[in-house]
């Protein structure tokens, strides 16, 4: 027997970030987001991204109280997804799809100007999350415990460290891998290159 | 001041305003000369944020989760889609070899032209003292083929056989018989007709064919024919090395080679 959610149930889990929510909403979204995407110039790599960070824009909205769906969340989802790519399709080809490509979701279902579907954000958080999520476990752990302002004698504590001397040295050589692991990335160039000759406050 | 020397820690302590105003000032100046360090610490500021996000990490990675989930199960399918492809190939092949390589039993076979076949020529030409080369036991015959099922390899069907290598082509009574075709090594497609034609000097003795397979086992005998030919039909022979012999007169007058490919 295969479970179903209402969109209700689906919105207060994910509020309240449920594993089994998520994937179900992952489950569920993806074939219709994956046909969606393979048919505008994009791959099995783009799909996971793409359903990734319209769960997340999804998130965001849900977390600001009182959210309220016009359509089945179902719909709403997938025109996050169709306005995500149809940024990431225009900050790429521009010229080739801008005429091209239409979303057919009426207006009144999602604002695209909304914030947290800005493409170069999205795929500037994408990558950093991408880059994060690869650091050695110890490291992610340590970075998560500091940023839970937990001290750093404590989190010696729980992560079996020496002393917290040892802590603040690690904290500073996992930031810096990852720093250097996000400059490194192939798609870096495209989203951070500009940092390097902008002006700095 | 001037012994001043940027360490790794340096980028995050700028951000969290960790640096003294000394500190400051010096980084402050590397910053607007270094656009990589700029780059370090505008992704450092940015990472502090997604950090301090929690609750969005935390969702980062259950949709991580949930996606390599999915893409096991995906994975999973795959195999095994691939798998029942194979198994499917497999019984295919197993099919395909039954219905072509599968040796024809004649000494059991109910098929009664080819029972009066077998009566006909037994008594007279499986004569060994007749014959100069000695022509087996037709219970042998049924057991070797059932010895060589299907599942043995096809190349096996193509290893030639010594003793009858020597004689391809080695004609007997030449006076008596003159062969036309086929050549004495022929090679064929399986599943075609080999016509074997020859003329014969004496028309009142018949003409016999005896068919021998690689491993020297008699597996098919014409009846006597009066004819100046004979069409053999291979649709139900494996691929393989095929010797033949023409017999008059109870003697052998030549032994070729029949290779169906």
């Amino acid at each position: 027997m295969i479970l179903r959610y209402s969109d209700e149930t689906l919105i207060d889990g994910l509020r309240q970030r449920k594993r089994r929510h998520i994937e179900y909403i992952y489950q569920e979204f993806t074939p219709v987001v994956r046909h969606l995407v393979k048919q505008n110039s994009g791959n099995e790599s783009d799909v996971g991204d793409l359903v990734q960070e319209a769960i997340i824009v999804l998130y965001k909205r849900v977390l600001n109280q009182p959210f309220e769906l016009k359509c089945s969340l179902k719909t709403f989802f997938i025109s996050i997804c169709k306005n995500l790519w149809l940024q990431h399709l225009d900050n790429k080809f521009r010229l080739l799809y801008q005429a091209e490509f239409e979303v057919n979701e009426p207006n009144s279902t999602y604002n695209s100007d909304d914030m947290e579907t800005h493409e170069e954000n999205n795929e500037k958080r994408r990558l950093l999350y991408k880059n994060m999520l690869s650091l050695p476990a110890d490291c992610q752990r340590l970075l998560e415990l500091y940023f839970l302002k937990i001290p750093y004698k404590e989190i010696a504590r729980l992560m079996n460290f020496k002393d917290e001397v040892y802590v603040k040295t690690r904290k500073y050589s996992c930031k810096n891998m990852l720093r250097k692991r996000i400059i490194g990335d192939p798609e870096y160039q495209q989203y951070f290159e500009y940092e390097r000759h902008g002006n700095y406050k | 001041m001037k012994d001043m020397e940027i360490t790794n820690d340096w980028i995050d302590r700028y951000n969290e305003n960790e640096l003294n105003e000394e500190e400051k000032e010096f980084f402050r100046k590397r910053l607007e000369v270094n656009p990589l360090l700029r780059t370090e610490v505008y992704i450092d500021e940015c990472l502090n944020k997604l950090y301090q996000d929690e609750g969005t990490l935390d969702l980062v990675k259950k949709i991580q989760d949930a996606r390599q989930k999915s893409d096991r199960r995906g994975g999973k399918l795959g195999y095994l889609l691939l798998a029942a492809s194979i198994l499917y190939l497999m019984a295919l092949a197993i099919i395909f070899n039954r219905m072509h390589y599968d040796p024809v039993d004649y000494a059991s076979s109910s098929n009664s032209d080819q029972n009066e076949i077998w009566k006909g020529a037994e008594g007279k030409l499986l004569s060994k003292d007749n014959l100069k080369i000695p022509v087996q036991e037709r219970k042998m015959v049924t057991q070797k083929w059932q010895e060589h099922s299907v599942n043995q390899y096809l190349s096996l069907n193509y290893m030639p056989l010594p003793d009858f290598e020597l004689l391809v082509g080695s004609v007997t009574r030449s006076s008596q018989i003159t062969i036309k075709s086929p050549a004495s090594n022929w090679k064929i497609a399986a599943g075609y007709d080999v016509k074997f034609e020859w003329v014969s000097q004496n028309r009142v003795l018949p003409v016999n064919i005896l068919f021998y397979n690689n491993a020297g086992n008699l597996i098919f005998e014409t009846p006597a024919l009066l004819d100046d030919s004979y069409i053999l039909n291979t649709k139900d022979w494996p691929g393989g090395i095929y010797y033949w012999k023409i017999i008059l007169d109870e003697e052998m007058i030549l032994l070729g080679k029949l290779t169906l490919f």
